[in-house]
């Protein structure tokens, strides 16, 4: 018994680091523009197919690198021809535009690589192991050794340097941030190109883990990480760590014990409508 | 001739859901991304009531809206918590909590979906594609006069000045919660009935015709045409339903066009072709006044 609850939890764990990271770049994004960027999961599976074609010429390690920086490199190009110039639109402006280049991504992934999903095999052997009666493989600890530290160094990132303590400041109040001299488009650069850069790495990673890759892998990790932002609180970046983190876990407990009662894709909303009607703002979340 | 009739009666199907979301969201400005799942209510109950417990048609469409309505009332319960993004997130996740729903359990007949929904019949007469093209139309005739009707209303003005502040409407006496809940099922009951126009017609549905998409799809429309703008809505819906059959040769590129259509036209004209103050109204003003003049 208890090594099953272990075993749920190394997989409700690596679910949700998963989460998370791909949560914290719509959390920065949020925090500054006020935009619901659903393109992220297009930046996502984008990620994904990079590290995919960079893995015919490189190995896996410099692959998803060069995945991770061109994935940041289209989320500044979004952020820069898509959302800056429609800011002083209505919200709901932002909110089409973003899921139009959501489907955009998408069908242009499917145009370049094809419908189908796209077998991704790396030189990393699939090895089982066996660790108090745990059973772990290679690709899991690839993604816990990847993600979570990256996810330290962003942390400290945003808690320690000044960019991090300009990108706090501006999600505060962006009008005095302004007047203490903090420039926003540097901040907003910066964000999406951490955010970018997370969630093309997220994005090559569950890429190897499932050994799969294709142009609509983006669908349910999309809602996924919304549902993160708003356990989170909307913009606060701690919230959507422990609600990256709480998602995965509950939903991996929920789907084993009570998996017959409920369709899988289903919980992770049921949990958010739940919360929001006791917490209206988020786990974190302060008035906005 | 046939391909015409089809084609009207899927456009104005999905303009009557399309002008229930521009109520919800144009007139009284509160987001509803899951407008697909409140089609797929609608549909669900009709094909449902008519197949298994043989209702007739004529019973089961408006029990479709009222009951599709009545999900809508839940949401809107929901919506008076929420605000503008967590509202948006919310009524996403409702669309997939519903499309998992119908695929899951066997009374929506899973993925396969319910087949030989029965065509309504009219004097003992099945309908044709052209009857039931008549029908449909009589059914948006309405459901677009009351829309104006709505419009024009001391209704229309509460929701006017919900969706401006919803402080000052509060302060001046308008009572949001109980408007915000009437704004979504009236919107939602409009999706009801689209859905099961849409069931009896195709007499065939799946989960997968109710998911996220479709939403996209239906919140294209209303603000393509322009939100807020009855007319507006039923310009986008016959523009979204259309474009692909013009570039019909173009399959694959289809959806690329599509969307990079919507990003320009959002860009430069956020409030839709025939919306307040466009391009196309303001040009048509100018074209009017000089001819008064002259």
């Amino acid at each position: 018994m208890g090594a099953v609850i272990l075993q749920l939890l190394l997989e409700g764990l690596i679910l949700g680091f998963i989460y998370v990271a791909l949560s914290i770049g719509l959390t920065l994004i949020y925090g500054v523009l006020r935009i619901l960027h659903i393109a992220h999961a297009g930046i996502y599976a984008l990620g994904a197919f990079f590290a995919l074609t960079f893995h015919y010429f490189f190995n896996i390690w410099i692959s998803i690198i060069l995945a991770a920086l061109l994935a940041a490199l289209i989320g500044i190009l979004i952020e820069r021809f898509a959302y800056l110039p429609i800011l002083d639109k209505p919200p709901y402006v932002p909110l089409v535009i973003s899921i139009a280049l959501y489907i955009l991504i998408s069908e242009l992934s499917a145009n370049i690589w094809g419908q189908y999903p796209k077998g991704f095999y790396t030189e990393i052997p699939s090895i089982r192991y066996d660790l108090f009666g745990i059973s772990v493989t290679t690709y899991q600890l690839l993604v816990l050794a990847i993600i979570a530290p990256l996810i330290l160094i962003l942390w400290l990132i945003i808690n320690k340097t000044k960019i991090g303590l300009a990108s706090r400041a501006l999600t505060q109040d962006i009008e005095v941030a302004q007047i203490m001299g903090i420039s926003p488009k540097k901040v907003i650069d910066f964000n999406f190109f951490i955010g970018s850069a997370l969630a093309g790495v997220c994005g090559a990673l569950v890429g190897i883990y499932y050994a799969q890759v294709y142009p609509y892998m983006g669908d349910i990790a999309a809602y996924k990480a919304l549902v993160v932002l708003v356990l989170g609180g909307l913009g606060s970046v701690i919230g959507a760590l422990v609600g990256g983190l709480i998602l995965g876990i509950s939903e991996t407990f929920l789907i084993a014990y009570f998996g017959y009662l409920l369709p899988r894709e289903a919980f992770a909303f049921i949990i958010m409508i739940l919360l929001l009607l006791f917490r209206p703002k988020g786990l974190f979340g302060r008035g906005m | 001739m046939a391909y015409e009739v089809v084609l009207l009666i899927v456009i104005s199907i999905y303009a009557i859901a399309a002008i229930g979301l521009n109520i919800t969201m144009g007139y009284a400005g509160q987001v509803n991304l899951g407008q697909a799942a409140f089609l797929g209510i609608g549909a669900f109950t009709s094909a449902i009531l008519t197949k298994t417990f043989a209702v007739p048609f004529w019973i089961s469409l408006p029990l479709a809206g009222l009951i599709s309505m009545l999900f809508g009332i839940a949401l809107g319960i929901i919506s008076i918590r929420l605000r503008e993004d967590f509202l948006a997130i919310t009524t996403i996740g409702i669309n997939f909590i519903a499309e998992s729903f119908f695929l899951y359990y066997p009374l929506f007949g899973g993925s396969f979906g319910i087949i030989d929904i029965p065509r309504p019949y009219v004097f003992g007469q099945k309908l044709d594609d052209t009857g039931y093209l008549i029908i449909v139309l009589i059914i948006l005739a309405i459901c677009i006069l009351f829309s104006i009707w709505i419009e024009r209303s001391w209704m229309g003005i509460a929701f006017e000045c919900i969706k401006q502040d919803e402080y000052a409407a509060e302060g001046i006496g308008i009572n949001v919660r109980k408007f915000k809940v009437i704004a979504f099922s009236i919107g939602t009951g409009y999706a009801g009935l689209a859905g099961a126009l849409l069931a009896h017609y195709k007499t065939y549905i799946v989960y997968s015709d109710f998911a996220f998409p479709v939403s996209i799809q239906i919140l294209t429309m209303t603000v393509l045409g322009g939100l807020g703008n009855v007319f507006g809505s039923l310009l986008g819906s016959a523009m979204i339903i259309l474009l692909p059959e013009i570039f019909r040769p173009l399959l694959q590129y289809r959806m690329i066009m599509y969307t990079i259509m919507l990003i320009i036209l959002l860009k430069f004209q956020p409030q839709g072709i025939i919306g307040k103050g466009s391009f196309l109204i303001k040009k048509l003003h100018q074209i009017l006044q000089e001819e008064v003049r002259s």
